[in-house]
């Protein structure tokens, strides 16, 4: 700035994008998560694509550490996590007619000091970004639930498949606080599986290799 | 040459609008170049929504991602320029950012806790920025504003090395180690030599240059800095830790890392690192200049 007044900003072209938006692989399996139990998820493996659909909870740092005290201080929980899906993301406010602002997932790895606890209180999956330790991911299998992740960066694509959200505990923790969204055809991939195999580990292994021989 | 408070708050409140809602052309090109080259599937499938997300932000004028970041502005100040009124630079940025931050035709995450020992209470406004000053010749006044995620910020890494340690096998371990939190595809910034706050700085700042690491292989390298860019974006993509670390072809195909040098002390070389989110806000302005 020369003191001739404030920047002024153009919109960059959108020319450079790829004509092909992404669409939900039709193939992909639909999960309904209202109706779903540990069984039900047995046949899922690590690298599956699906598309959830129903209600999840969600929770990060904060809403983890203030459950992790009422469990410890033997106080119920303000919502029952038995049977329930926890999404990690600390969404944007949303404006207008939105229901959410961008909700991308949050690196689940922070989580995982909370996973004995929280997968204890009966909880079917988590859904986050990013790998999960090896002492969570024994207690994923020991407890038959799965791990699933969405993509980091997509957080606008994947709000639009939330379709309701209310906040439903911890409201003083503002976009920390525990939600519940609906979603429709939520586009996931899982990461863990029911027999403790992560894309995470596998993934990078398998592709080593296949560079190595190139 | 007088500067006046409104236009620096209103220009940074407008820079960190914009760069919460669009993706530079330079890192959209890099990220469809990955698209086309990857063959991994999960990979490939994760960066086109990527891509598909950031298109819907630029339509619908809303965040690329819900972490909108904590602000970090470098500000070169001319010397030859005054401010107005009793206000410092640091006063008048964090305006800028409080009033982006609570736009309600865009309102932003606010991420920033005070007392963070303790209360952990959110500012509301995403205030403070982390600000860089430093005077220089001249008569204007110069602002790089970036909007950093916590995800990628979380995997920086500081390394005191001896002279005769081999930074490339250094980075090339630490890499698989970091895990998916930073979103790869993404940038690595590295700064080498000063003292440790130093490097660190230098790092933070190399991810502030455009990302131009296919010219540079196609023009040849020019110096040591730029050949061992080109070796580590080689190297660390056939890790083959791919798109969101499912496994895949590339990592980092962008590495915007202009690698910064400084003069070491003799017996000591310092390294920073910093693996960046894929979506760094970054915006740069001088002068006039116009961002298309």
């Amino acid at each position: 700035m020369d003191g001739s007044g404030k920047i002024n900003l153009d919109p960059p072209s959108l020319d450079s994008y790829p004509s092909d938006d992404w669409m939900p692989d039709m193939n992909a399996l639909r999960i309904d998560l209202n109706n779903t139990s540990k069984s039900d998820l047995e046949k899922l493996n690590a690298g599956d694509t699906l598309l959830l659909n129903g209600t999840i909870l969600t929770a990060r740092d904060a809403a983890h550490k203030r459950m992790a005290s009422l469990i410890s201080e033997g106080k119920d929980l303000p919502v029952s996590l038995k049977n329930r899906f926890i999404y990690y993301v600390g969404p944007v406010d949303p404006i207008a007619d939105e229901v959410v602002g961008p909700a991308g997932p949050t690196t689940a790895t922070r989580m995982d000091k909370f996973s004995d606890l929280i997968l204890n209180q009966g909880i079917l999956g988590m859904i986050g970004k990013a790998e999960r330790g090896p002492e969570t991911i024994e207690l994923i299998k020991d407890n038959k639930a799965v791990y699933m992740i969405a993509v980091g960066g997509a957080a606008f694509l994947v709000s639009k498949a939330i379709t309701k959200a209310k906040k439903v505990a911890f409201e003083d923790l503002g976009m920390e606080a525990i939600y519940e969204f609906e979603v429709k055809d939520m586009p996931v991939t899982i990461a863990v599986d029911q027999k403790g195999k992560s894309i995470h580990q596998e993934g990078p292994k398998k592709w080593q290799i296949k560079i190595e021989e190139k | 040459m007088l500067i006046k408070n409104n236009d620096i708050i209103n220009s940074i409140a407008e820079a960190l609008q914009y760069i919460s809602i669009y993706h530079s052309n330079d890192f959209i090109q890099a990220m469809v170049e990955a698209c086309n080259k990857e063959e991994s599937r999960p990979a490939k499938d994760a960066i086109q929504q990527i891509l598909t997300s950031s298109k819907m932000s630029a339509l619908g004028k809303r965040p690329l991602c819900q972490d909108t970041g904590i602000v970090t502005v470098f500000v070169e100040v001319g010397m030859g320029i005054q401010l107005e009124g009793n206000h410092t630079i640091e006063d008048l940025i964090n305006q800028g950012v409080s009033n982006a931050y609570l736009d309600q035709s865009n309102p932003l995450r606010a991420s920033i806790v005070n007392d963070p020992l303790a209360l952990r209470k959110n500012t509301g406004d995403n205030t403070p920025a982390v600000i860089h000053t430093k005077l220089v010749k001249g008569d204007k006044i110069t602002f790089k504003v970036a909007a950093k995620g916590g995800g990628s910020e979380n995997k920086a890494h500081l390394k005191m090395m001896n002279p005769s340690d081999d930074l490339v096998e250094y980075i090339l371990k630490l890499i698989p180690t970091l895990g998916a939190g930073w979103c790869p595809p993404g940038v690595l910034g590295i700064g080498v030599g000063g003292t440790a706050e130093k490097a660190v700085l230098m790092a933070k700042e190399s991810l502030m240059d455009p990302i131009n690491i296919q010219e540079l292989i196609v023009r040849g390298p020019e110096n040591r800095a730029e050949e061992l860019r080109i070796e580590l974006y080689d190297k660390v993509n056939r890790l083959g830790i791919g798109a969101q670390g499912l496994g895949g072809l590339t990592l980092s195909s962008m590495l915007r890392s202009k690698i910064i040098q400084l003069m070491p002390h003799h017996c000591r070389w310092r390294l920073f690192q910093i693996v960046l989110q894929h979506d760094i806000f970054i915006f740069h302005w001088t002068g006039q200049e116009k961002l298309t």
